[in-house]
């Protein structure tokens, strides 16, 4: 089975997004080849969420058994409306796109796998920041000496998913609920 | 680390250009375009540095049959602008965050030769070196050696927007007195010091009594340094000698660099991460074989425990790790040079030797300069560098070739937003526009 996931931008998107989609289809006890998009090489949010490119791309990569589209909330409450109408354009046109956005940027993900009860900040409020990059992760990076890791630091915070991964479903719901629906995609599959 | 090169009459480049320079700088441009004759200018600048004379830096230089000095492609009957026996060639390098540079301001400072009011330690400063070379054509009666018309090198502080009101200067300039340097075929970094103690630099409107030597062994020492690397994997799979601390021009010093720079644990995991990305089977780390003699052989070590020596690595790999190498092994303030970066790379691992430059050149201080031909590199570019991309562009409308930074040509920002640099690279919208 061949899934595409579709960033924002796949520069660096890609150290976080790649680990945790394979590991969602684990979890389902599915064996995929997850591709991250890279060309065409997505810049910025308005790009991933165009009509027109999502139908290039989906029309493009049609070898492919399901679209991810997971870019960031970035505090836009209504941004979830713009992801529900691609995916019904891609249904409309024979394609299955499940959409997903990272509260409030994906940054928060690798946050959620090695933040701890004893982090002097609350969960909580990393939730609720609209630039937790900036905010807490780049800070991260510094202090554990990632800079020099590629992804600027995430591939070396990913590393730890494996042992952390109920934590992180558990403070990302974003994440449960893709897994729940590429779930009920699969059970509903021909 | 360099700000800009102006060439003037130089091989391609008939009126002056001036080549901006960024931490991480891509050269793009059709062939014959003058990227390389750029790179040309810097050999020329190192050839001097090394303290070759002007015909050797031009024509290189071999000892005892072994070439030391590769000079530059044509030598020096190919190195002037057609019609043109003479060629230019200026370089202002920031000096900001050397440390010898700071220690020598100190001295200057110390001794009450400047402006005690300038906050000198938070200006960035700059040496500006000129070198004007008359090349007698060939043909000529007495064809004689290339001789140097004018050599000087300024100290000015660089203050960018700022308005100085200590030791002068808005933006770049100074108008400064020069100082000559080199004389008839010896530049400056042959003279010796009693010359130089007879020499007067000028500070801002300050005249320093100056301990030239420092400012000019810094300038040296930077040029010096620069790291010409043309990996060459076949060159690249050997046993090396521990006692090696260079990476080698063409990477043959790859196995004891990586067994070098990997002895910190820290960075051994950088090294891992990064090149597994780069390879399909999962590396784990890295293992190294080391003979009686103290020669060097680099092993991957898979997932499965499988151990792949040096020797039998892919070319792309081995290119990969010849980058990694370089970037974690340069002293900071370094300058590294790299021509077509995305030979032998797969386009979809492109983007991470792109990540690899722009990462490493902002945490290590170091520089890096190269060229490439790839729409998939300047794809992979965070806007900054982008903006920061030179072309080298020929045209029916100017002699010689043009140098303009993307994020200077005309109607290139609003372009950008609307259309992906792949599409301009291809298209021929880039040359269009200059």
């Amino acid at each position: 089975m061949k899934v595409l996931v579709i960033p924002e931008n796949p520069t660096l998107d890609q150290h976080v997004l790649k680990p945790v989609v394979e590991r969602i289809f684990e979890d389902l006890r599915r064996s995929v080849r997850v591709k991250i998009l890279t060309d065409p090489h997505l810049n910025g949010v308005t790009e991933a969420l165009d009509p027109r490119m999502v139908e290039h791309i989906t029309r493009t990569y049609a070898m492919t058994d399901l679209f991810l589209l997971i870019v960031d909330r970035d505090c836009i409450e209504t941004r979830i409306h713009q992801l529900q109408q691609r995916e019904h354009e891609s249904a409309a046109i024979g394609k299955t796109l499940i959409g997903c956005l990272a509260i409030e940027e994906l940054e928060a993900w690798p946050l959620a796998v090695h933040w701890s009860r004893k982090s002097k900040v609350k969960w909580q409020d990393v939730r609720a920041n609209c630039h937790p990059k900036e905010a807490y992760f780049e800070p991260l990076v510094e202090e554990q000496g990632w800079a020099a890791s590629a992804g600027r630091g995430r591939k070396a915070a990913m590393r730890e998913l494996s042992g952390s991964w109920k934590r992180l479903q558990s403070r990302c719901p974003e994440i449960r609920e893709l897994t729940g629906r590429i779930g009920e995609w699969l059970r509903n599959r021909p | 680390m360099f700000r800009e090169l102006r060439l003037t009459n130089f091989k391609s480049f008939a009126e002056e250009q001036t080549i901006p320079f960024a931490p991480v700088t891509l050269f793009v441009g059709a062939n014959a375009s003058g990227k390389s004759n750029a790179l040309d200018a810097l050999r020329f600048l190192q050839g001097l540095a090394l303290g070759f004379s002007i015909a050797e830096c031009l024509s290189g230089k071999r000892e005892g049959g072994i070439p030391v000095f590769p000079g530059i492609r044509g030598g020096a009957a190919e190195v002037c602008w057609k019609g043109s026996d003479r060629f230019r060639i200026d370089c202002a390098v920031t000096v900001r965050d050397d440390p010898r540079f700071h220690m020598m301001i100190d001295i200057a400072t110390e001794e009450r030769y400047v402006d005690p009011t300038a906050e000198l330690s938070h200006v960035p400063w700059e040496l500006v070196h000129r070198i004007a070379v008359e090349v007698p054509r060939l043909e000529s009666a007495n064809g004689s050696a290339p001789l140097i018309e004018d050599e000087c090198l300024r100290m000015e502080r660089f203050a960018g927007d700022q308005q100085d009101d200590g030791t002068v200067i808005r933006g770049t300039r100074d108008a400064g007195d020069r100082v000559q340097l080199g004389i008839g075929t010896r530049p400056m970094f042959r003279l010796d010091k009693r010359l130089f103690d007879r020499t007067v630099l000028r500070l801002g409107r300050g005249l320093i009594g100056m301990h030239q030597l420092p400012v000019v062994n810094a300038f040296r020492s930077g040029l010096a340094e620069i790291q010409f690397i043309d990996l060459t994997p076949s060159a690249m799979k050997d046993y090396v000698s521990s006692q090696i601390h260079d990476l080698g021009d063409q990477g043959q010093n790859l196995s004891q660099i990586v067994h070098r720079v990997s002895e910190d644990d820290q960075t051994r995991q950088r090294l891992l991460e990064w090149i597994s990305e780069v390879s399909a089977p999962r590396i784990v780390d890295f293992d190294f074989e080391v003979t009686r003699l103290g020669d060097v052989l680099l092993y991957l070590v898979e997932e499965d425990g499988r151990r792949i020596s040096a020797r039998s690595l892919s070319d792309g790999t081995l290119r990969f790790l010849g980058y990694l190498a370089a970037v974690f092994s340069a002293e900071e303030g370094s300058v590294l040079l790299f021509e077509e970066i995305e030979n032998g790379l797969h386009p979809t691992r492109v983007h991470l030797l792109v990540e690899l430059f722009e990462q490493l050149a902002a945490l290590r201080n170091i520089q890096i300069i190269a060229t490439t031909h790839s729409s998939q590199v300047l794809l992979a570019l965070s806007r900054e560098a982008l903006e920061s991309v030179v072309l080298f562009a020929r045209n029916e409308e100017h002699p010689g070739t043009i140098v303009r930074r993307l994020g200077e040509l005309p109607h290139f920002h609003e372009t950008i937003e609307r259309t992906h640099i792949d599409e301009l690279f291809t298209t021929g919208w880039l040359e269009f526009a200059v």
